[in-house]
């Protein structure tokens, strides 16, 4: 029994000298490296991959790895890392998680000269997006503003022969490209929403609540402005134009179903996954969002990547990011802005990028590119997740016919206040 | 038995005292529990006051009262039949078991089409017989029991089996002798096989109303709570509110009232039951 104690310290010995000697012997790894948390698909990474490559052959010191999740879970997954210590060196995330990872103490702010390039280099909606209290928190990506999406067939055969301007015109449109069977229901939707989205309910809402000169919040962002009575106004317009939920903007507006609706620019490419390039081109036109007595407004929202404030080689991250997000050696546009525009269809947030892709000179891109001039972002609180969930519902609730407009809104608003 | 209780302890026991212990901190999941502020009961205050708590509880338990009542009865009764002498009973019991092994995330996907307004094949079926379309997941008064149903189908099959098994344990010579005494069909279900089926009546409640209290995965597919929060139920919410609204400690708090629920629900079930003779056994 003695005996063989010994002997099994003695081989754990060895065993435990074999693996130090491997460890000594074994090639020096990359000095950095760089992890990156995002939501990017299979798809999406076949374009990522090769760009990835090029920054690790132009900088061999450096080892990028890429972490994705589904967007369902990367939230949890950025809470689940904070806990167990097991956290990314970048984050790709959504704006309206900012305020919480800025406000728990996740993030490091951009050195000096960052903030400063970024401010030079990116558009103003994209920097104030990206902005909490003041200080700019890293490099903006995707901007997405809203804008009219229309089948233009319909609206020719319906007699018009150029997109709604006005709210008065929006409304009017609507009823004529309404078509109900002989029991009354509606078969094509003049105007569809797309329920149970926050991007499809809410954000349409908002840019309607500008349009008409109210606001979400107050200015001290510790109260609810919607249910003023030109938020009022607004979900009632906005109610009045959605003939059915039953329809919804997507996928029912590709499909044929649905004639106009306000949608997001990175509907582009959904839209032509459905429908085929050439069915999309022929059919589906933008507009700005109908003109309310405030003027054409939309809301926008965007994606940044932000640098957690425990990664161990901070200048290197930067270093990465400044060559994905800006346009270097000479090239027009940054590697991240082609990826946007090419790959997703989506708005870059550098100006040389957006000036730069042929796909965003698109007439189809026009008035979504056009609404980052007047785009106002969402508020920056923490709790505007929650804020948006429960517009979502009352929101629904009007299209549904089981609320008021003006009662929805002060439901609304006192669930909102409880959490302000 | 010592590894058995130790994993038993650091994986069902010590996340439910987490639980416990994170509903009293204002918790978010960003910052260590330790270094959140201690709420006491805050958390318990704030969604008691909160009507999406209050909705989302009701529409719970109005799920589990037709998931458990529906479910149960129709598998009881397919059971019954399964039980009796007829052909092809392999093949019959094989179709009612098939949605029990079919995923409930690609069951869920499957019915979302089904019930589509426009062009889901159940309204397509109704307008053929001249019946209006239902907004089956459109409609906030029609998703929670749209949910439910497709909940139940897919259930049925498995209590279906436990009911069998109880039923093929019921002494045989009990029904001949109540044949012999000219008892009816009805007499001999209410006299001989409910009772003696009572073991087993009181293990599919108590597991039905489980997991029709947690319920989450049909609604987090087919409705995620919507539309106007028609079918939202405490599963999805707590996830909402830890996950979506950073709330970790609240979420933590309704976990907490959610297995009070349960544990109260199933010790009365437990007690109705036994109160009915059930200690016989």
């Amino acid at each position: 029994m003695v005996r063989s104690g010994k002997a099994q310290r003695a081989g754990l010995t060895l065993a435990l000298l074999l693996v130090l000697g491997l460890w000594a012997l074994a090639p020096a790894s990359a000095a950095t490296e760089i992890t990156i948390m995002t939501h990017w698909t299979a798809e999406n990474l076949r374009v990522m991959d090769p760009i990835i490559e090029r920054y690790e052959a132009l900088h061999p010191d450096v080892d990028v790895t890429i972490m994705p999740v589904t967007f369902n879970q990367l939230l949890a997954r950025i809470m689940a890392g904070a806990i167990s210590g097991s956290r990314p060196d970048i984050y790709h995330i959504y704006n309206q998680w900012l305020p919480a990872l800025v406000h728990n103490g996740i993030l490091a702010e951009p050195p000096a000269a960052v903030d400063k390039s970024i401010k030079e280099a990116f558009s103003q909606s994209a920097v104030a997006d990206t902005t909490i209290d003041g200080v700019l928190w890293g490099y903006p990506t995707e901007v997405n503003t809203y804008g009219l999406v229309y089948n233009r067939e319909m609206l020719a055969e319906a007699g018009f022969d150029r997109p709604p301007a006005t709210w008065e015109e929006l409304k009017e449109y609507a009823d004529a490209l309404t078509i109900r069977d002989e029991r009354g229901k509606v078969i094509r939707a003049g105007f569809a929403s797309w329920p149970g989205d926050v991007s499809g309910v809410v954000h349409p809402f908002y840019s309607l609540l500008v349009a008409n000169g109210g606001q979400i919040l107050d200015d001290s962002l510790t109260r609810a402005a919607f249910d003023s009575p030109e938020g009022v106004e607004a979900l009632e317009f906005y109610a009045s134009l959605v003939a059915t939920p039953a329809l919804a903007a997507y996928p029912d507006l590709p499909n044929e179903h649905v004639a106009m609706a306000i949608f997001a620019g990175w509907g582009r490419l959904n839209f032509v996954e459905i429908m085929g390039e050439e069915r999309f081109e022929e059919l589906l036109g933008t507009a700005p969002i109908p003109a309310g007595p405030n003027g054409s407004t939309s809301v926008s929202y965007g994606w940044s990547f932000v640098v957690d404030g425990a990664s161990r080689d901070q200048q290197a991250v930067w270093e990465f990011l400044e060559w994905l997000n800006e346009p270097s050696g000479g090239a027009l546009t940054s590697p991240m802005g082609g990826y946007l525009a090419d790959a997703l269809g989506a708005i870059p947030g550098g100006s040389a990028d957006i000036e730069h892709h042929d796909v965003l000179a698109t007439e189809y891109m026009a008035p979504y590119i056009e609404a980052l001039d007047t785009a106002f972002p969402e508020p920056k609180v923490e709790q505007m997740p929650e804020i948006n969930k429960i517009l979502q519902a009352e929101i629904e609730a009007v299209f549904a016919g089981s609320k008021s407009a003006e009662r929805a809104l002060h439901d609304a608003a006192n669930k909102v206040n409880a959490i302000l | 038995m010592a590894p058995g209780l130790s994993l038993l302890a650091l994986f069902t026991v010590a996340p439910i005292v987490y639980s416990f212990v994170a509903s009293t901190f204002e918790w978010n999941m960003l910052r260590p529990l330790g270094k959140s502020p201690f709420v006491g009961l805050g958390n318990y205050l704030q969604i008691l006051q909160d009507d999406r708590f209050v909705d989302a509880t009701i529409h719970t338990l109005q799920y589990a009262l037709g998931f458990v009542t529906i479910t149960l009865a129709v598998a009881l009764l397919v059971a019954v039949a399964l039980n009796s002498r007829i052909g092809g009973k392999g093949l019959y019991r094989t179709v009612c078991f098939i949605p029990v092994v079919t995923s409930m995330v690609a069951v869920s996907l499957v019915w979302t089409y089904l019930y589509n307004p426009t062009y889901g094949l159940i309204n397509t079926l109704l307008e053929k017989l001249n019946l209006p379309a239902m907004g089956f997941l459109t409609n906030p008064n029609q998703s929670l029991f749209s949910v439910m149903a497709v909940d139940i189908w897919k259930r049925i099959g498995y209590f279906m089996i436990i009911f069998l098994a109880g039923l093929q344990g019921i002494p045989k010579d009990l029904y001949e002798a109540a044949r012999l005494d000219g008892a009816s069909g009805w007499h001999v279900f209410s006299k001989i096989t409910l009772p003696m089926l009572k073991p087993t009546l009181l293990l599919c409640i108590v597991v039905a109303t489980i997991e029709a209290l947690r319920v989450f995965t049909p609604i987090f597919v087919m409705t995620k709570g919507g539309p106007a929060d028609g079918s939202m139920v405490l599963g999805v919410l707590m996830y909402q509110t830890a996950f979506t609204y950073l709330k970790a400690g609240q979420a933590s708090a309704m976990a907490v009232l959610l297995f009070v629920i349960v544990l109260a629900i199933t010790i009365i079930q437990s007690r109705l039951m036994r109160e009915g003779g059930l200690e016989s056994y």
